[in-house]
């Protein structure tokens, strides 16, 4: 049944979006989610895999109860080599991948497994920080102070030697961590491809090691180290996440772009569909790209001049595209489920970034191919520049897509072959399909400069906006993209204490939250 | 020195002086110069400007008694303009734009996010869509960044607009003497077109930075000494003079307005944090409406008044004996309470007066503060202490300003 007022509005259908609504829904609030698009997942479904996905968001939502299932094993990859088979990473088997490595380098052998260890244990230590609200530098408030001295003991508790090591990694090139511990190339490129893919970043860019080790932050369904796959990955994630967010008692329409967040002296009252419908709750949750919820849908009419310039200048271009391949069948140099990465060397990487930077199509751009079943296969393409620079999408996409296929069978022999169709989705078409200014799929670029205190602007990354009563959920906000659920967690923890608390103005006499 | 005149800003160059491109000349420079006997100029926004003409005292009472000139030309002028540029404005100010009509003037501080002003000015509505804003310190990025999702264009007009503050109760006089019957009858913050007796466009504002009766005039440059030959053929009998900024300065603390740089920092330039102010820190909540639409810094301002107003406050002080108290400290029962920003003799009120910034707990009127007033003693440094009585910093308010 549909009516005009509610408790809580969410704005976005992916899963960050999902997880805020069904978190709000068993809180008790009656809660809405608006989803522009006709079906739920937004940009969940660009990612090959689902491996990190936050233990606190399945457990408060029972999704294991609600049918998510973690595979038993950790996804293998595959080191493309050409013209040699690939270099098999199963960390399923640590025996054999030793035995592998050490085929090629006996010091890489010993030296990957400890970096595996150690970059675990980082992360293990940056994971108190990530289903944290982040602290206010007001050190004037003793709750904002108390938050940093816990967020501070928390590191501490790494041991000094950890502590020191983080803290000399984090902001380093990833390039220059890989040229200290490995001598491989190809284990060199897998290393600086994890910890570039999806931003604008080279090998040799700054503070590239922070996105590695956040990428080896600890997940559900895996014991501390190791990387659990969902079954299914995004699409099974989001049915046991709408099935949650349904059975908690939200309402969830498909196909209803939100065309404005309706304010009244400063504070969120309700939003207006493209359909012209006005839509009322005191609490607004957007998990769309913080330029899209704040600049486009808010306006910069009801928000500070310097506000709008900080949110204009966040970084976010897209630089990854997906490429997907339908297949009559699995080509034999590949086993479903693994993951095969083309990222020979460190110069490899960097090279095909130099291009992309100065708006060229990499000549051999970095690939990761995924064979998400039999006869599907879905290549993150590194890098593919959000505006092309002496020509467009429209004109160059065939011609790319064509490409890329061209060298995916040089590398995966047989895989031509089998290809139906190559469907290839640019930074653009992401913009466009997701709202997405830039089409970056974490929104805004992971760089120690836009996360944490400074995500998605250096003041507010406490989930709320200037207009009270709206809060962000969604990559933009801290920790960020990937497919954590910890934005839409944080997002509507933040807004669900703020309500309680009292923050926000009475709702009006006759509706709003009881 | 008159020869080095007739010298291109090119040929004034010197590589002993490498610091940029020398002062600009106003457009009314020819005149200023064959007048500045006192040979006195100093830098305002790149142009040469006047300190002093000839004496002070002469120069201040033409002010007070008859009229004065002061060029304004280097103050900088932003036009806005565009369907959206009511909104523009509205968005940037702490006043309502949308009840200010064409054909009027406000003035209005206008803040960042954290409500710290940025700058304060006259705004000027020329007509439904435009706008032309003045001030004493670049802002065009930060109008731009105002304007910026709104169909409104701002651009930099100073160089385009020569301007001429005609100030002093005998100012309304000596533009009817001029035949300029219609702008003399303008209304207090009013501002027109009008034509000057030889047909050249001009704009008129009835604004200024005295506190007296007094108009500004804007003309296109090549249309400058045209408008000042014609004004002082006719200042004989209306004692007009033209003054520098000594003059203006004593006059301006006078009236109690404030300027950037002396009561405070605006805060796009601001080094520390403590040297910026809200409004009402500087005695302008008059100029700020909460409850209007949004405006950059509202929620900052709302917040500020909730917590019960700005720790430190900008307030008159009337003081004992003659020493000016230029940068007096200023103490309350032995403990430190604030700090004088400008201060002058008053000639007209016969008093000493000051503007100061003090602990928001001693900004009522009535207060008694002590202040030590240290001062040059031929070469050594005097000091005096002397009681300083808190009052509202409005010193010299004829009621002819408005007549």
């Amino acid at each position: 049944m549909s009516q005009s007022r509610y408790d809580a509005i969410v704005i976005g259908g992916g899963h960050n979006g999902l997880i805020a609504a069904a978190l709000a829904a068993h809180a008790g609030r009656r809660t809405l989610l608006l989803e522009a698009g006709e079906e739920l997942g937004g940009m969940a479904g660009l990612a090959p895999s689902v491996h990190r996905l936050s233990a606190t968001v399945v457990e408060a939502l029972q999704l294991k109860r609600r049918g998510l299932a973690f595979s038993a094993s950790a996804q293998r990859t595959g080191l493309l080599r050409e013209g040699r088979g690939p270099l098999s990473l199963d960390p399923n088997d640590p025996g054999a991948t030793h035995r592998a490595i050490a085929g090629e380098s006996a010091a890489d052998a010993d030296g990957w497994r400890r970096l595996q260890t150690r970059l675990a244990r980082l992360a293990a230590g940056l994971a108190p920080f990530l289903e944290e609200t982040p602290p206010r530098l007001d050190l004037a408030d003793w709750g904002e102070r108390w938050k940093l001295m816990k967020l501070g003991f928390a590191v501490r508790r790494m041991g000094r030697d950890d502590m020191r090591d983080l803290l000399r990694i984090l902001p380093l090139p990833v390039a220059d961590l890989a040229e200290e511990e490995l001598e491989t190339p190809e284990l060199q490129g897998l290393l600086a491809l994890d910890a570039v893919m999806g931003q604008k970043m080279g090998a040799r860019s700054p503070n590239t090691v922070f996105p590695l080790v956040l990428r080896h932050a600890p997940g559900a369904g895996a014991p501390a180290g190791a990387a659990a796959l969902v079954d299914g990955g995004a699409d099974a994630l989001i049915d046991a996440l709408a099935r949650a967010a349904r059975e908690e008692g939200a309402e969830i329409r498909t196909d209803a772009p939100v065309a404005r967040i309706l304010t009244q002296d400063g504070v969120a009252v309700g939003v207006e569909t493209a359909g012209g419908e006005t839509i009322e709750a005191p609490v607004i949750l957007s998990s769309a790209h913080p330029k899209t919820t704040l600049i486009d849908l808010v306006g910069p009419r009801a928000l500070d001049a310097d506000f709008v310039r900080t949110l204009r200048c966040a970084r976010g271009e897209g630089m990854t595209a997906r490429l997907d391949l339908a297949l009559d069948g699995a080509p034999e140099a590949a086993a479903p489920g693994e993951r095969l990465v083309h990222a020979p060397s460190l110069a490899h990487i960097e090279t095909a970034f130099d291009q992309a930077k100065y708006g060229e199509l990499p000549d051999d751009p970095p690939l990761e191919v995924t064979l998400e079943s039999e006869t599907r296969a879905a290549a993150l393409v590194q890098y593919a520049p959000r505006t092309l620079r002496g020509t467009n999408w429209a004109e160059a996409r065939e011609a790319f897509a064509k490409r890329l296929v061209d060298r995916m069978d040089a590398l995966i022999p047989g895989l031509k072959a089998r290809v139906q169709s190559a469907t290839l989705t640019t930074p653009e078409e992401i913009e466009g399909r997701f709202a997405a200014p830039g089409g970056h799929w974490h929104h805004l670029e992971l760089g120690l400069d836009q996360v944490f205190l400074l995500r998605p602007a250096p003041g507010w990354a406490q989930y709320r906006t200037p207009i009270e009563g709206l809060f962000l959920c969604g990559a933009g906000a801290h920790p960020g993209g990937g497919i954590t659920g910890q934005p839409g967690l944080n997002g509507a923890r933040a807004a669900l204490a703020a309500a309680k608390a009292g923050l926000r103005r009475p709702a009006s006499a006759d509706g709003g939250a009881q | 020195m008159i020869e080095s005149l007739d010298m291109t800003p090119q040929q004034t160059q010197s590589p002993l002086l490498p610091r940029g491109p020398t002062l600009k000349r106003s457009p009314f420079h020819p005149r200023l110069a064959a007048l500045n006997l006192a040979n006195a100029w100093e830098a305002w926004q790149g142009y040469t400007t006047a300190s002093l003409f000839y004496e002070l005292e002469d120069e201040y009472f033409a002010v007070r008694t008859g009229s004065s000139l002061y060029d304004v030309s280097p103050m900088l002028k932003y036009r806005i303009h565009g369907p959206d540029a009511e909104a523009v404005v509205d968005r940037l100010v702490t006043k309502r734009i949308d009840r200010l009509k064409p054909g009027r003037v406000a003035y209005a501080p206008w803040c960042d996010g954290k409500g710290r002003v940025v700058e304060e000015g006259t705004i000027f509505r020329l007509s439904e869509s435009e706008f032309r804003i003045n001030c004493a310190e670049h802002q065009l990025a930060w109008f731009e960044d105002a304007a910026w999702g709104f169909d409104a264009r701002v651009e930099e007009v100073t160089d385009e607009i020569a301007g001429l503050a005609l100030q002093g109760p005998m100012s309304k006089e000596l533009l009817r003497r001029v035949g300029l019957d219609e702008a003399a009858a303008l209304p207090f913050f009013g501002v027109g077109d009008f034509k000057t007796a030889e047909g050249a466009p001009l704009t008129v504002s009835r604004t200024g930075f005295t506190g007296d009766l007094g108009y500004e005039l804007w003309v296109a440059p090549d249309r400058a000494l045209d408008l000042w030959d014609a004004l002082m053929a006719e200042g004989e009998e209306t004692y007009l003079r033209p003054i520098g900024s000594k003059a203006l300065d004593r006059v301006r603390i006078e009236a109690g307005h404030i300027l950037i740089n002396v009561e405070f920092v605006g805060a796009r330039h601001a080094i520390r944090e403590s040297q910026t102010r809200t409004p009402a820190g500087l005695g302008l909540d008059w100029a700020v409406d909460l409850s209007k639409d949004h405006f950059t810094g509202k929620r900052a301002l709302v917040a500020e008044r909730e917590r019960g107003g700005p720790k430190k406050r900008l307030v008159g002080l009337d003081v004992t004996g003659r020493k000016p108290a230029i940068g007096a400290y200023l103490y309350r029962r032995g403990k430190e309470a604030g700090q004088v920003t400008s201060a002058c003799w008053s000639p007209i009120l016969k008093k000493n007066i000051a503007l100061a910034t003090v602990d928001a707990a001693y900004a009522s009127e009535g207060t008694i503060l002590d202040a030590e007033i240290y001062y040059l003693k031929e070469i050594t440094q005097g000091k005096v202490d002397a009681a300083a009585r808190v009052v509202s910093p409005r010193f010299y308010q004829p009621a002819h300003r408005r007549g």
